[in-house]
């Protein structure tokens, strides 16, 4: 009798003891489940499976209408996932000191084995996510969804929105280029601008823009200390922030009863809110769930690395603090910012966005009706003012930049006023004012919030994509109006 | 403690100088704005001496250029004229002039911190 005989190795043999153990640690470490055939074996790989259980065990099937969600949330979580992967693989080489973050950003570039390739990746990512977020919370808006005791995670979602511009900005200062420092520069003196409203009214002392940019740069000037700072929102505080509320955001939505959808899809009309007649309703998530989101996910895969295979991330000369390009551009979000803010510094730059994300966050406070919950546009009525508020905000963004960029945004005549009127009226506030008089006209003909609503946020929506694009297409050297195409300038950037 | 975490990233100490070294004033042309290299200076030299312009728009920080017409920003289209007073574009507010002092070497020592009228004159 040796140890080969043993009463337990002759009940299990060795193959089947190492099956049981892989199992089990897979099992514990609830990366992957096999063979889950009942209902309560699907529901329970589900709740059982760290990956999983973000996701409700049962959903709603109209959750799973590709043409109302657009996959565009998934979407957005997983730009995040592949900006929080390549940005770690880029932080092995990138060094956030001035002398060492231009070059090490180019061996990147041309040294480093798929260097290339991985910065492409996360410079396409950034950009996609700044797309999906946004159609994500025009998906949102057009189909409602901020209904229902929505309100909270709506406020979440905008905050994701601004987490996302945030990142963005943060990571254009790292490569050291020209891009970088010129558009850090202009952006942390938007951020001091909000002192030109106390200046103007005669408190010259009273300086919070000084501060703030003191703050953000650790100096008066973009330098070292602002580098490391940036450095340090860009891969810690900001990813961290934005991780808890994608966190709280999912959360949110299981809370909120799962998706919103149109009342005609509930098909227990019984005792609506009773939770056990809408139980009946439901089906599992797996593995319909997830086989939709894999779909979304490869396809967006697939567009990332096609995109890096084809377009190189731009890296422009090193950065030269006594000499901006000429444009100096933005990255094409920011344009229509920067578009505004060459009119006014302060109406631009700190008034219209500041009075725009307040529009934004109030929305589900504003219009409690539920209209149409669930179907894009509420109703027919809502996809006529949709329509309308469209042709609408087209006609007044031309109506206001039209002579602005005619006549020029020469002072000469302005100065002579109080230094107030110039902050206050300009055309970025004037623009935000029509929208806002366009939705309370909406507002007194149609007596409904959710129409007002849609008016605002169509008005708005146009107006900055078309302020947008004067600033990527129609602006050249000196900022000066062009058609496109009329001179040689640099607009993909 | 919470407020000695809010103090922490205010820096009390800045790591730039405030005070730039730019060279001998002879070696600055006569009746025009010259660029200082490495800083954004203009130094203007006439027969009464020597005034110091910023080159910083007062829009939102990018370095104009001299030209025929006067200074121009490149960044977001304003204009300055001769004197460093906007004419045109989204700037609100004229050009800096700054204080300058002449070492005992005879290099001029430009005090960022300190801004003065457009016609204090550094005789040299």
């Amino acid at each position: 009798m040796g140890l080969h005989d043993s009463g337990a190795s002759s009940r299990f043999p060795f193959r089947e003891r190492m099956k049981v153990l892989t199992s089990t640690v897979a099992e514990r470490i609830a990366l992957w489940r096999r063979g889950p055939v009942s209902y309560r074996d699907r529901s329970r790989r589900v709740s059982r499976t760290f990956f999983f259980h973000f996701q409700a065990s049962r959903i709603h099937p109209f959750s799973l209408t590709p043409s109302y969600t657009l996959g565009l949330g998934v979407l957005s979580a997983f730009m995040f996932v592949v900006l929080t992967v390549t940005g770690v693989l880029l932080m092995v080489y990138y060094v956030p000191s001035v002398e060492r973050a231009y070059s090490s950003t180019a061996d990147i570039m041309y040294v480093v084995p798929a260097g290339r390739y991985v910065r492409n990746i996360h410079r396409w990512a950034a950009h996609g996510m700044v797309v999906t977020v946004v159609l994500h919370m025009c998906r949102v808006f057009f189909t409602g969804s901020y209904g229902a005791g929505r309100g909270i995670n709506w406020l979440i979602g905008i905050g994701l929105m601004m987490l996302t511009l945030l990142l963005s900005f943060t990571g254009y200062l790292l490569p050291w280029d020209q891009l970088s420092y010129w558009a850090v520069t202009i952006g942390a003196n938007i951020a001091a601008a909000i002192s030109d409203l106390p200046a103007a009214a005669g408190f010259e002392s009273l300086d919070p823009g000084r501060a703030l940019r003191l703050l953000l740069l650790g100096s008066q000037v973009v330098g070292q200390d602002a580098l490391i700072r940036f450095y340090l929102l860009h891969i810690v505080l900001l990813p961290l922030l934005m991780a808890a509320l994608i966190g709280l955001h999912f959360w949110r939505i299981r809370k909120d009863g799962g998706l919103t959808r149109p009342r005609n899809a509930e098909r227990s009309s019984g005792v609506v809110g009773a939770p056990g007649s809408q139980l009946r309703d439901l089906i599992l998530s797996w593995p319909v769930l997830f086989w939709a989101e894999a779909a979304v996910i490869s396809l967006a895969t697939a567009a990332l690395l096609l995109a890096a295979y084809a377009l190189d991330a731009p890296l422009l000369s090193i950065a030269d603090p006594t000499a901006p390009e000429n444009p100096a551009k933005a990255p094409w979000y920011f344009l229509g910012v920067q578009e505004l803010v060459s009119y006014s510094a302060f109406g631009g730059g700190v008034l219209v966005p500041l009075l725009l994300s307040l529009g934004l966050a109030i929305i589900p406070w504003v219009d409690r009706e539920d209209r149409g919950l669930g179907i894009w546009f509420s109703d027919p009525e809502g996809a006529r003012i949709t329509v309308r508020s469209a042709v609408a905000g087209m006609l007044a963004t031309v109506a206001v930049l039209g002579p602005a960029i005619g006549l020029g945004t020469g002072r000469t005549w302005l100065r002579a006023m109080h230094p107030l009127i110039p902050l206050l009226i300009n055309p970025a506030t004037i623009l935000a004012a029509i929208v806002a008089g366009w939705a309370g006209l909406v507002y007194r003909t149609t007596r409904s919030t959710r129409c007002a609503m849609l008016a605002f946020f169509t008005a708005t929506l146009i107006a900055v994509v078309l302020v947008t694009a004067i600033g990527l297409w129609f602006r050249g050297p000196d900022w000066q109006f062009l058609l496109p195409g009329t001179t040689a300038w640099n607009s993909a950037r | 403690m919470l407020a000695a975490m809010l103090r922490l990233p205010f820096p009390r100490v800045r790591s730039q100088s405030d005070l730039v070294k730019i060279g001998r004033a002879v070696d600055y042309p006569l009746y025009r704005y010259t660029f200082v290299p490495g800083s954004n200076l203009f130094v203007y030299r006439d027969r009464k001496g020597v005034r110091i312009l910023s080159a910083i728009c007062t829009h939102l920080g990018c370095v104009v250029r001299a030209s025929e017409s006067g200074f121009h920003c490149p960044c977001h289209g304003s204009l300055f004229d001769h004197h460093g007073d906007p004419l045109s574009g989204p700037a609100g507010r004229p050009l800096e002039w700054y204080h300058a002092e002449r070492a005992l070497d005879g290099v001029l020592v430009v005090d960022l911190t300190r801004r003065v009228s457009r016609h204090r004159v550094l005789k040299v």
